[in-house]
């Protein structure tokens, strides 16, 4: 028995001492992070060392693979610098990013979910972008949306969107309604739709990253106009979610449920689901963002109005801002980026921030670079004369918002912690209070495992 | 004599294993010892990992997001094993008879296991969709449920975890039919001959002559089954993400949040793979003896 | 007696149709979706059929297109059946050798196998993986995905193997090899032949997992000429857009069409060998 054990752990040794060996003498090989590829480039020319590379890495995580090969290839054709594409979904971006950077495969420019964008920074994997003449180009608050600690991390890409409320203006019409103000209002309107088997809200809670929207337009207005500064100072551990703002937005949101605002069975549907509910007719709004005008207007709803978050405290007469976002993402470098791909690089966001290039991507064949430019975060890129209505209100509601949304600034556990107590709250499962203890004691955990809202650590080892 | 051909034997033996040990070895094993020492060590999927001895295992006992999680697998286990092993061989019976357009149904069946789950996902969050979907509606028609009341079949906590079985059992019978198929056509027919002569009927004939012969495969199939329980994951993350508030919540979607959406918790998810491993690992062993003995009694 | 078995018959019949009507009423539904109009994809999700006049058939030309579909099935068909060839010959040695020639320390070869079947493994291994096959210079290709998979199927299928092959009594080996065989003849003439059961179930097993995998592809074969059909379908899927379900369901029966053809033939090759080739005594 035991000389059977003993075999059983030599040989696993054996085979993993092997494995090692084997690996090791591979790994040597790639020492800065470019591994074989500049190998033999720089054996073909040796003069060339000294001179900047002509090659660079491009991870994508906001804008699709063909849009971003298309706009690549324009880059390539101005500067003849050669622009390898990594496409991910927004979803699938950090996990497929940390197994290529931990491969050892070459980095260079990164267009990033402006969710990530913290996150990264806090890792260690930006380059500190604050002395970079190209911040000049995109407006205040989207610089300040990607400032951490006094420096600069990321240059906003895409535009600035703000959630706001779609109203099926046809349904207002059905039922003789103007529109709503407060939530009484809704309530109000609400019980009239019931009555036919529809809801007021079309929503699909079963996509409980949408979830969060709701809770920081809600905590936007209980908070006194002062989400972000509420949310810093809560992620600083100087305050708490368990504060009467956030505890009484809980109640607002679990108060909604209750009145049955949203469709049957909405925590079932996914986002696809919930928004099918409102093209159809079977609610009279929608709580989205500018982000899915396109979307409506493809689907050929014609008479929709878009309007802000209604009042849902007592005070009506304060202009409530709406949570939104100055930028959608951020143009980035990779903080370990071969240092002689680093020219390249900051040519690649010269070309991609420039004015003119934005402008012209509006006449673009491509859906995706059409929706990229319809709004720019630039600050010499207006809207077109000609731009739709919805675009134009869009632009109208940038005035009214966040430049960042709080999930943008919470850790990972903090945005899931959240999306799955909405669920719970607006499922009846749990009291507010008891909510907004769950979060808090996540909170709690993180603080005392040294989590520090403004530290953003160097990246440790050597690539 | 005999010594040198042991010995040879000994050098064949090791020398056909070695093509599978050695690609094994490299892609599994050693990728493995490496996430055993991420276990040990404090890590946000960035830059170098920092060793920290067994706090990460320490921290196990005290998450309760852990043991719910594996308690949502467990319920899932049982719901799909059974249904799956018992069913999927009744199933299997039927299919092996030589009746017409038999072979039209053994195709219609595994037609689903081809399916991506990706699709699955798609097709099945839309049939079970509360208001728009494809079985509510159907219920309705039927006169079961009531327009104004409908069932949230993927967002009620109570039916969430049951929905996801479902979808689970319609892409995955009929692969188990068809192992149990290859089993059954493994008989020998003059086995039965002998017994019909003896005047057994069919249920004899099933638990004395046909189950016997094809327990390998009831092994098999409780074992794929068992570990796919336990390690599913593409079905929750295309329909329910873990909701609603956590009520499909499985161990691996835990340990890939960690994983990825969590500050610094790589190595954790890590200790916690490896906590399931060794679980599964007991697991498997005591089925294992247990089905020794049981083969010994009969 | 005879009424026994027109009862048994109907129930039979019953019970397969009930299933057979589980499972094909959605595929029915995603085939009826799958040549909606845009609009009407929208808003009649729920019905049968399309709106009448608004069967737009252009959806599979554009899925095909769009999705890449003809190269990605070509990937998936080229990945599959190379690593699954691959886990044949290499798991049927090592289990030969460990069912077989039982040569010493088998036993804990078998069980080294065996006892990582139970991982979770895909998020343990996933950057160790990549970090070798990145050295290797193989991401991207072919051939590193194959490794990968091979490594995967290697224990499931020795584990059966094993388990099948020792089935078989030890003196079948030993009279043939009395008779003059070496071990090659006793594996080619006598034992795969009787190894089809096991065969087909690893043939099939490796062959689902592989074909509806995800994460593998979807870090490694990034580019649209490497990529395999899971990957592609996950294209007509946008993150804060619309999912464009109708040409997503016309990619799918387009892709599903192929593999339930090869299923058919496939099954009835081996299937129907097993009855003439079964074991005897």
């Amino acid at each position: 028995m035991k000389n059977q054990f003993m075999k059983l752990i030599s040989l696993i040794t054996a085979l993993a001492m092997i494995a090692t060996v084997f690996t090791a003498c591979n790994s040597s090989q790639d020492g800065n992070g470019s591994g074989q590829a500049n190998a033999s480039e720089e054996g073909q020319s040796a003069e060339a060392t000294q001179a900047d590379a002509k090659e660079i890495d491009f991870y994508s995580a906001i804008l699709k693979e063909e849009a971003s090969i298309l706009v690549s290839e324009m880059f390539t054709e101005e500067t003849g610098i050669k622009v390898n594409v990594h496409s991910y979904d927004s979803a699938d971006f950090v996990q497929a990013f940390m197994v290529a950077s931990n491969g050892g495969s070459p980095v260079d420019v990164m267009l990033l979910n402006g969710q990530d964008v913290r996150n990264f920074a806090q890792n260690g994997l930006l380059q500190d972008l604050t002395d970079s003449p190209y911040t000049e180009r995109v407006t205040e608050t989207t610089i300040e949306q990607y400032t951490f600690n006094n420096r600069v991390y990321g240059i906003g890409a895409k535009g600035g969107n703000s959630s706001g409320l779609f109203l099926n203006m046809d349904v207002f019409a059905e039922y003789n309604e103007d529109i709503p103000e407060t939530i009484q209002d809704i309530f109000t309107f609400n019980d009239k739709l019931k009555a036919d088997g529809k809801s007021f809200f079309a929503f699909g809670g079963g996509s409980k990253y949408m979830w969060p929207m709701w809770y920081f337009s809600v905590f936007a207005q209980t908070s006194n106009n002062q989400p972000i500064e509420r949310t810093e100072a809560i992620l600083l551990g100087e305050a708490k979610f368990t504060d009467e703002d956030t505890v009484e937005a809980f109640r607002i949101l679990q108060q909604f449920a209750e009145e049955g605002v949203y469709q049957q069975g909405f925590n079932g549907t996914d986002s696809d689901g919930g928004k099918a509910v409102f093209v159809n007719g079977d609610a009279a709004a929608f709580y989205g963002g500018t982000w899915e005008i396109s979307g409506f207007l493809e689907a050929g709803m014609d008479n929709l109005q878009l309007i802000p978050f209604p009042a849902v405290t007592d005070n009506t007469d304060e202009v409530w801002l709406q949570t939104g976002n100055a930028s959608d993402g951020a143009w980035t470098i990779y903080s370990k980026i071969d240092p002689k791909r680093q020219s390249a690089a900051e040519k690649f966001i010269e070309f991609i921030t420039r004015d003119e290039l934005i402008a012209s991507l509006r006449e673009s064949d491509n859906a995706d670079l059409r929706d990229h430019a319809r709004v720019s975060c630039n600050k010499n890129v207006p809207i077109p004369d000609d731009a739709d209505p919805l675009t134009i209100k869009q632009m109208e509601m940038l005035e009214t918002m966040t430049f960042t949304h709080p999930d943008w600034i919470y850790p990972g556990e903090i945005t899931t912690k959240l999306q799955d107590i909405l669920q719970g709250l607006t499922g009846l499962q749990i009291t507010p209070e008891e909510a907004a203890r769950e979060w808090q004691d996540k909170m709690d955990e993180m603080l005392e495992s040294g989590y520090d809202f403004n530290a953003v650590e160097p990246l440790s080892g050597d690539e | 004599m005999l010594k040198s051909k042991k010995k040879r034997d000994n050098i064949f033996g090791y020398l056909f294993s070695l093509p599978a040990l050695f690609i094994y070895g490299a892609f599994t094993i050693y990728p493995f010892f490496y996430g055993i020492y991420i276990s040990f060590c404090e890590w946000s999927g960035f830059g170098e990992p920092t060793f920290i001895g067994i706090q990460n295992y320490l921290k196990i006992p005290g998450d309760s997001a852990v043991f719910s999680a594996l308690a949502h697998n467990a319920l899932y286990a049982v719901g799909t094993v059974s249904v799956k092993v018992v069913f999927g061989f009744l199933i299997a019976l039927i299919l092996n008879k030589s009746l017409k357009g038999i072979t039209a149904f053994r195709t219609i069946l595994f037609i689903p296991v081809v399916i991506s789950f990706i699709a699955i996902g798609a097709i099945w969050t839309w049939i079970l969709n509360p208001t728009q979907g494809l079985l509510n509606n159907l219920l309705i028609a039927i006169g079961v449920m009531d327009r104004g009341n409908v069932t949230a079949w993927l967002g009620d906590e109570r039916y969430a975890l049951i929905s996801l079985m479902i979808v689970d059992l319609w892409k995955w019978m009929g692969y188990h039919i068809v192992l149990f198929l290859a089993g059954l056509q493994t008989i020998s027919p003059d086995l039965y001959e002998s017994a019909e002569i003896d005047g057994v009927n069919w249920y004899q004939k099933t638990v004395y002559i046909t189950i016997p012969q094809i327990k390998n495969v009831f092994y098999m199939n409780l074992t794929f089954c068992l570990v796919g329980a336990f390690n599913v994951f593409d079905i929750v993350m295309a329909m329910t993400e873990g909701g609603p508030y956590g009520a499909t919540e499985v161990i691996s979607k835990y340990i890939y949040d960690t994983s990825f959406g969590a500050t610094n918790m790589f190595g954790y998810a890590m200790s916690i793979s490896m906590f399931v491993f060794v679980l599964m690992l007991a697991v498997t062993l005591i089925i294992l003896k247990f089905m020794r003995k049981a083969e010994e009694n009969m | 007696m005879k009424a026994k078995r027109l009862i048994v018959k109907i129930l039979d019949y019953t019970v397969l149709a009930i299933l057979s009507a589980v499972i094909i009423v959605p595929l029915f539904w995603l085939l009826g979706n799958s040549v909606k109009s845009n609009k009407d994809i929208r808003v009649n999700m729920a019905k049968f059929f399309p709106s009448s006049g608004e069967w737009q058939f252009e959806n599979y030309t554009s899925a095909w297109k769009r999705g890449n579909i003809g190269q990605s099935v070509l990937n998936s068909i080229i990945i599959t059946a190379v690593s699954v060839f691959l886990i044949i010959v290499v798991a049927y040695l090592a289990a030969y050798a460990i069912a077989r020639i039982r040569y010493k320390g088998s036993g804990i070869v078998l069980g080294l196998f065996v006892s990582l079947m139970m991982v979770p493994l895909s998020q343990v291994v996933m950057i160790p993986q990549y970090r070798m096959i990145s050295s290797m210079n193989l991401v991207s290709t072919h051939i590193g995905v194959v490794l990968l998979y091979v490594a995967a199927g290697i224990p499931f299928s020795v584990f059966l193997l094993t388990s099948f092959l020792r089935t078989f009594p030890i003196e079948m080996d030993e009279a043939a090899s009395i008779d003059g065989c070496n071990r090659i003849q006793i594996i080619i003439k006598i034992l795969l032949p009787l190894s089809r059961p096991g065969l087909a179930t690893v043939i099939i097993f490796q062959s689902m997992n592989i074909w509806n995998d995800y994460f593998i592809p979807l870090i490694y074969l990034r580019s649209p000429a490497m990529r395999t059909i899971t990957l592609s379908l996950k294209n007509f899927m946008g993150q804060w857009g619309l999912v464009d379900y109708n040409t997503l369901f016309a990619a799918i029966a387009t892709v599903t069409l192929p593999i339930v053809i090869i299923y058919v033939i496939f099954q009835k090759q081996f299937i129907s060998g097993l009855i003439s080739g079964s074991v005897k005594g």
